[in-house]
């Protein structure tokens, strides 16, 4: 992933934040900003609560760098606490992961087949927020945030294969709403 | 293929990241962070709320405070060794202590106004043995009703002594007050026999 690539170019500026340098807050805003804004808006699917959300991350990533260890990329710390931040905004919807995963969607039926369908990104995004909530966040998570189901399952509180059959209903649903 | 929609939002990544943080929001966190920098305190203290919230429980402490203490020297002024506990064990015998106890002290005066010197010296024995021996019955008293023992049957044994007390002490105004008349008189009769 591209947060590989970070790791390295990144680390200094890092270290001058852990100093409380404003400039290198200011350079890892700027490096972070817009992929984060993004990965809260998936989750919250509200602009004004995913600035909110960045906002709060950010705040939190400087007042606890001392806690980032250096044993992930420094964007991969920061995603955990953005993830963390937006779960916490739509948690308060009352969004329940396993319940939702109680309708099938994929039985088979008229489930369209992903091959015949000609994906373009503004169709799947905007198919992506159509999605109820517990659908969207893991479905994202898996697709875009690179998380697999395992972690998946660590950072939503809910087993491995939950995480997986509720990824295949997703999927299906969206499938459905792109045909 | 199973996996095209994977393939395909791998192939464009990039472009699903469409929103643009709006350009005044590094402001919002910057002025946030100073102020978080800034001030050292706890965080609760930063809360501007909070530091009015605890302004104002610290004065109403300080007033009520002084109030109190207002009230509590008011209280020993007219009132003997009252224990600042009694107030909530027995309200009421505090209340009836508080009477019994001015009304007392008044008949003291009274008492010392007699003068004391009439008296015989077995009278004044007497009394003085039974209001000491009522008195440490009070003490005792009071000393069980701390201890959470029958406080119904102490309270009223302890407002009898009080009543006791004071009928004691009155009995000896009037006593006095006789002795006087009668030495008056014989005063008056002895100038005029002269």
């Amino acid at each position: 992933m591209e947060a590989q690539l970070y790791y390295d170019i990144h680390q200094p500026v890092v270290e001058r934040c852990r100093l409380g340098d404003r400039k290198a807050q200011y350079e890892l805003y700027k490096l972070y900003s817009k992929a984060m804004l993004n990965v809260a808006f998936r989750i919250t699917n509200n602009v004004a609560e995913a600035e909110d959300v960045l906002q709060e991350a950010f705040l939190s990533a400087f007042r606890h760098i001392h806690a980032y260890k250096g044993d992930a990329t420094f964007g991969t710390w920061l995603k955990r606490i953005v993830v963390h931040q937006a779960l916490g905004v739509i948690r308060k919807r009352k969004v329940h992961f396993e319940e939702i995963g109680e309708r099938d969607y994929s039985d088979g039926k008229d489930q369209p087949d992903e091959e015949e369908i000609g994906f373009e990104v503004s169709k799947v995004r905007k198919a992506i927020s159509l999605l109820p909530d517990g659908y969207r966040v893991v479905l994202s998570l898996y697709l875009l945030e690179g998380y697999d189901h395992q972690e998946i399952g660590e950072i939503l509180g809910i087993s491995e294969s939950t995480s997986k059959s509720q990824y295949s209903r997703a999927k299906a649903k969206l499938l459905q709403i792109l045909s | 293929m199973r996996n095209k929609l994977e393939k395909f939002v791998e192939d464009n990544r990039e472009a699903f990241d469409e929103l643009e943080p709006r350009s005044d929001l590094w402001l919002d966190i910057s002025l946030k962070v100073l102020d978080k920098e800034e001030v050292s305190r706890p965080i609760w203290f930063r809360q501007t709320f909070w530091r009015y919230a605890a302004a104002v429980v610290i004065l109403l402490s300080l007033g009520l405070g002084v109030f109190q203490l207002g009230r509590y020297t008011q209280r020993m002024e007219s009132v003997v060794m009252e224990p600042a506990t009694l107030q909530q064990i027995a309200p009421e015998l505090a209340q009836v202590e508080a009477y019994y106890n001015s009304l007392i002290s008044e008949q003291q005066q009274q008492l010392n106004d007699a003068d004391l010197k009439n008296l015989n010296a077995d009278m004044a024995g007497d009394f003085s043995r039974d209001l000491t021996s009522l008195d440490s019955a009070y003490v005792r008293l009071k000393r069980d009703l701390y201890k959470g023992a029958n406080k119904e049957q102490i309270v009223n044994a302890m407002i009898q002594n009080l009543q006791l007390r004071s009928e004691i002490i009155s009995r000896q105004i009037e006593t006095l007050s006789k002795i006087k008349t009668i030495k008056e008189d014989n005063r008056k009769d002895e100038k005029i026999s002269i």
